[in-house]
């Protein structure tokens, strides 16, 4: 998957037994190799299957160039997990 | 062990005294074991309640297992719930492991809550193993029911600490499974956000009952133990005051309405349904403190056999669910009477109809 540098990355954390919402948005660029791996593949290959059970965690993951929206997803813990909460950290 | 009793009683008795002392043997303990399910038979309709549940309390299942039968499960950090080793299980002592150890007292303090306030056995009432999972994944900032099991993340250390140290969050996730195995409540919109007020609402109960807890003197908060120093915040949620349990930079501001006309509108967490479960959870305090006493004897009651009543869809709406707590209020307590009236009250107090 082919992003700009100069694109930023917005993810959104929903649900959980907290329940709370957590956003974030960061610069492509700063992301580490990894990061921007687990992103591009849930970008690609979202996780839509809605598991068994209550209280998971859901993630919204929205890359923008300059402004302007260009990929958008909605997945599950999956993969993506572990990009998407290095986006979340980068808040605290 | 069978519990078909196929041989009429007249031929067991009569084996019984004229058989060989094998046989007189056998006869006897059918015998015995006859009488003691046909106990348990006649104790399942009495335990079946008053609206003609789908499903009662099973006292053929509790003979076999009359106790809360726990295995703690600890994931050593992987993002499996199968693969790490099986850390204590029931009677074995402390491991030293916070997180182990808090399950286990959780769970068990659950299981007595359930069986003590309401006779059922366990999760399914069958006498299902409480199984529990700690140190699921690294900085996992949740815990969760997988169908199967109750799953605890240790947390980030900085927003939310490790799960299991509230009870009443793992009275929630076990409250999912009765709520999956009695009604099936959807997990989308309000029939979502009625599982989990249910699941807020139960696992308020587990503490209040584990802590001797009046509705007075409860804090009727979900999740007080889990925010992390820095937080600026008291909870997850209030189910007496929903919208206030926290205000922070990071988290934001509590989303959850207390009334119909701040119901939220979103796409975002299965349609809101850790939002708008203020809304039932603020109708349920009300009703608990209007009554006063312990939580669980009326109040409680009520939303338990509205749980296990056959006319709630697993698409319920606010309104479907509060007229039928309307309806098992009067008849388990009388009609017209002073809990019937709280309950009407306390959902008048959200602005749910009812009539």
């Amino acid at each position: 998957m082919d992003v700009g540098d100069d694109a930023e990355v917005t993810v959104v954390r929903t649900g959980g037994v907290a329940g709370v919402r957590l956003e974030a948005t960061v610069a492509w660029r700063d992301l580490d190799e990894d990061a921007r791996a687990g992103l591009a593949r849930a970008l690609e290959r979202p996780d839509t299957t809605k598991p068994p059970g209550a209280d998971r965690l859901t993630y919204e993951i929205v890359v923008r160039e300059a402004g302007a929206e260009r990929l958008r997803c909605v997945t599950g813990e999956g993969d993506a997990r572990h990009a998407a909460e290095a986006v979340l950290r980068s808040r605290r | 062990m069978s519990r078909c009793c196929i041989v009429p009683p007249t031929m067991l008795d009569r084996i019984a005294r004229h058989g060989t002392q094998a046989q007189r043997d056998w006869a006897l303990s059918t015998i015995a074991l006859d009488a003691t399910i046909r106990q348990a038979r006649v104790q399942n309709q009495l335990l079946r309640g008053v609206r003609g549940h789908r499903e009662g309390p099973d006292a053929l299942a509790a003979l076999e297992n009359q106790s809360a039968n726990r295995e703690i499960r600890d994931a050593q950090g992987a993002e499996q719930v199968m693969r790490g080793p099986i850390v204590r299980t029931e009677g074995g002592p402390p491991t030293g492991d916070a997180a182990a150890d808090e399950a286990y007292d959780g769970l068990g303090a659950t299981y007595d809550f359930w069986e003590q306030a309401y006779g059922r056995n366990s999760i399914d009432d069958e006498g299902m193993p409480l199984r529990g999972v700690v140190h699921y994944g690294r900085d996992y900032d949740n815990a969760f029911w997988d169908g199967r099991r109750m799953v605890f993340g240790d947390g980030d250390g900085k927003l939310f600490l490790r799960f299991t140290r509230s009870l009443d969050v793992i009275g929630h996730e076990l409250a999912h499974g009765v709520t999956e195995d009695e009604n099936g409540l959807q997990y989308q919109g309000q029939s979502g956000a009625l599982n989990e007020s249910c699941s807020d609402v139960f696992g308020s109960l587990v503490k209040q009952h584990a802590l001797g807890q009046t509705a007075e003197q409860a804090d009727w908060l979900i999740g007080a133990d889990l925010l992390g120093p820095d937080v600026q915040g008291t909870a997850l949620r209030s189910m007496a005051a929903p919208g206030t349990a926290y205000d922070d930079d990071v988290l934001g501001k509590d989303p959850q309405p207390a009334h119909m006309d701040d119901l939220v509108v979103t796409t975002e967490d299965d349609g809101g349904v850790h939002i708008n479960s203020g809304i039932p959870n603020h109708a349920f305090y009300v009703v608990a403190t209007t009554l006063g006493g312990n939580a669980w004897e009326r109040a409680g009651r009520v939303w338990y056999e509205t749980a296990r009543d056959r006319g709630l869809r697993s698409t319920a709406t606010f309104t479907d669910f509060a007229r039928i707590t309307v309806a098992v209020s009067g008849e388990l307590f009388g009609a017209g009477g002073a809990v019937e009236a709280a309950v009407r009250g306390g959902w008048d107090a959200v602005g749910v109809a009812w009539t």
